[in-house]
């Protein structure tokens, strides 16, 4: 029977909304081009092109936490390529949920008598939204490199990438940079949309997206390891020329707190959606 | 069949939209729940559907108690506020979705369904096309489907023209010949005269006793 939610998931929640993703495409694509135009000079100097691992790393390079020093006066600047495909993200899983509880899906929960049917298969909707979300931003960048350079590969530049991050690079494997890129940007994703439909259950819609917004502008800001999207910034990985006081983040404590902290999020969403009188807060 | 509700509230926000709702639905009967604008009839349908938890009192099921035997009463079909179905399938394939859900259900019993409240079966509109009167008509359907041994019906008959009326009205009468609590939320004093076996009038909250609807 959790097949039938999960395909009315898929088709209503995931296809239906298939349009809002050509937000993300365009964000993508002009990522590409502003790296592309922006690095131009180290381009010519070293005659290395950006592969499509740092295509990967522009995406989920994020920034360091912001501190504050007297003597150099640097304010604090929101990356926004970064937090865009967040936010885009946060679009794309919407008030789907809230949309689906009032309306067909609370048929399916009254016919099945299951809310924990409907609520696993929300969970279940939410990873296969972020799979194919940050296979599209892959798929772009993959795009981008042939359409670019006429060749994809995951070669890493590190003096091209040193020259333009000031960050060094020269010592991580790219099997390392991958999950950077990859696997610890999308369980983040997961994460932050877990938070936004229990949010969205519990108040409405526009309160959970204000939320997650919040959420991505602290992690910015901070450098707490407690911070979920800090493990999707590639900077954070990296000791803090500024800042040395600052830790940085661990790969493997990452995808273990990530997980952990995505299996939490479908715990409490259980329970809300079983214990809390969801649908009375609205009525 | 039977529900007994005794000293049933609901509080929403801190304001008290049901108060001390004691009555027992006994099967084969009618029910018409009747009352101003806000005064709890859908509120009451909601707690029965074990959609809403009540902040205080009980509703028994077969002398189950809901949302502690029971999550959802073991067999019931709603029809609570506009009705809401998928877009892009037309409305056989939107019963057929319910249908699955409740397995016991089989494409014949879906196309009588359909027939019985005055739709083809064999329409291939989707339901954003639908007017709002075969919207209603679908969520009746949706309602009636497998013959539930509880059916709550909030305003059924909204938007629907003379004739969908008389055919709709003879499709839950019909129903009711069986063990079965049919509870209709109902304005217009007519049809509540032509269906319900039982009146029940509410305001602010409470089941008045010996009110005229």
């Amino acid at each position: 029977m959790i097949g039938k939610f999960i395909k009315h998931d898929l088709k209503e929640g995931l296809i239906r909304y298939r349009a809002r993703y050509i937000l993300l495409i365009m964000v993508c694509v002009i990522t590409c081009i502003i790296l592309d135009r922006s690095s131009e000079y180290f381009i010519k100097l070293y005659g290395k092109n950006w592969s499509l691992l740092e295509f990967g790393i522009n995406n989920f390079y994020g920034r360091m936490p912001f501190h504050y020093s007297a003597d150099s006066g640097d304010t604090f600047a929101v990356p926004f390529g970064w937090i865009l495909q967040y936010l885009v993200l946060s679009y794309c899983i919407g008030d789907y949920i809230r949309r689906d509880m009032h309306g067909f899906g609370m048929y399916m929960i009254v016919q099945s008598k299951k809310r924990s049917y409907w609520w696993i298969s929300k969970c279940i909707w939410c990873c296969v939204v972020n799979i194919v979300y940050f296979a599209l931003i892959w798929c772009v960048n993959i795009s981008y490199v042939w359409i670019a350079y006429g060749e994809v590969n995951l070669e890493k530049h590190a003096l091209l990438l040193e020259s333009c991050y000031g960050t060094i690079f020269g010592n991580v494997s790219v099997a390392r940079l991958l999950i950077m890129t990859a696997l610890l940007p999308m369980l983040a994703g997961i994460v932050q949309s877990l938070f936004q439909i229990i949010i969205s259950i519990i108040y409405e819609g526009t309160v959970s997206m204000a939320a997650v917004t919040a959420a991505l502008v602290i992690a910015c800001y901070y450098g707490n390891p407690f911070l979920p999207h800090g493990y999707a910034m590639v900077a954070r990985y990296f000791p803090d020329n500024i800042n040395p006081a600052f830790s940085p983040n661990q790969i493997g404590f990452g995808i273990v707190y990530l997980c952990g902290l995505s299996a939490l999020f479908a715990i409490i969403g259980y329970l809300v959606v079983r214990k809390k009188d969801i649908y009375g807060r609205s009525f | 069949m039977k529900i007994q509700i005794e000293q049933l509230k609901k509080t929403i926000k801190g304001v008290t939209v049901l108060d001390d709702i004691n009555y027992t639905f006994t099967g084969g009967r009618i029910y018409g729940l009747s009352g101003k604008n806000g005064c709890g009839k859908t509120m009451l349908m909601r707690l029965i559907a074990g959609l809403i938890y009540p902040t205080g009192g009980t509703i028994r099921i077969n002398d189950r108690v809901l949302g502690k035997d029971m999550s959802f009463p073991d067999s019931i079909g709603i029809l609570i506020e506009n009705p809401v179905f998928l877009n892009d399938y037309t409305g056989y394939e939107n019963l057929k979705m319910l249908a699955d859900l409740q397995r016991s259900v089989s494409e014949q019993e879906i196309r009588d369904t359909l027939e019985q409240v005055g739709l083809d079966w064999e329409d291939k509109r989707r339901f954003y096309k639908y007017s709002l009167g075969m919207r209603q008509r679908l969520g009746i359907a949706a309602a009636i489907m497998g013959g539930p041994d509880i059916i709550l019906l909030d305003e059924p008959i909204n938007a629907i023209d003379a004739d969908g009326v008389e055919v709709i009205g003879q499709a839950i009468r019909n129903l009711a010949d069986e063990n079965r609590i049919i509870i209709i939320a109902c304005h217009d004093k007519e049809e509540m005269d032509y269906l319900a076996d039982e009146k029940i009038y509410m305001s602010e909250g409470r089941i008045v006793e010996g009110a005229v609807s």
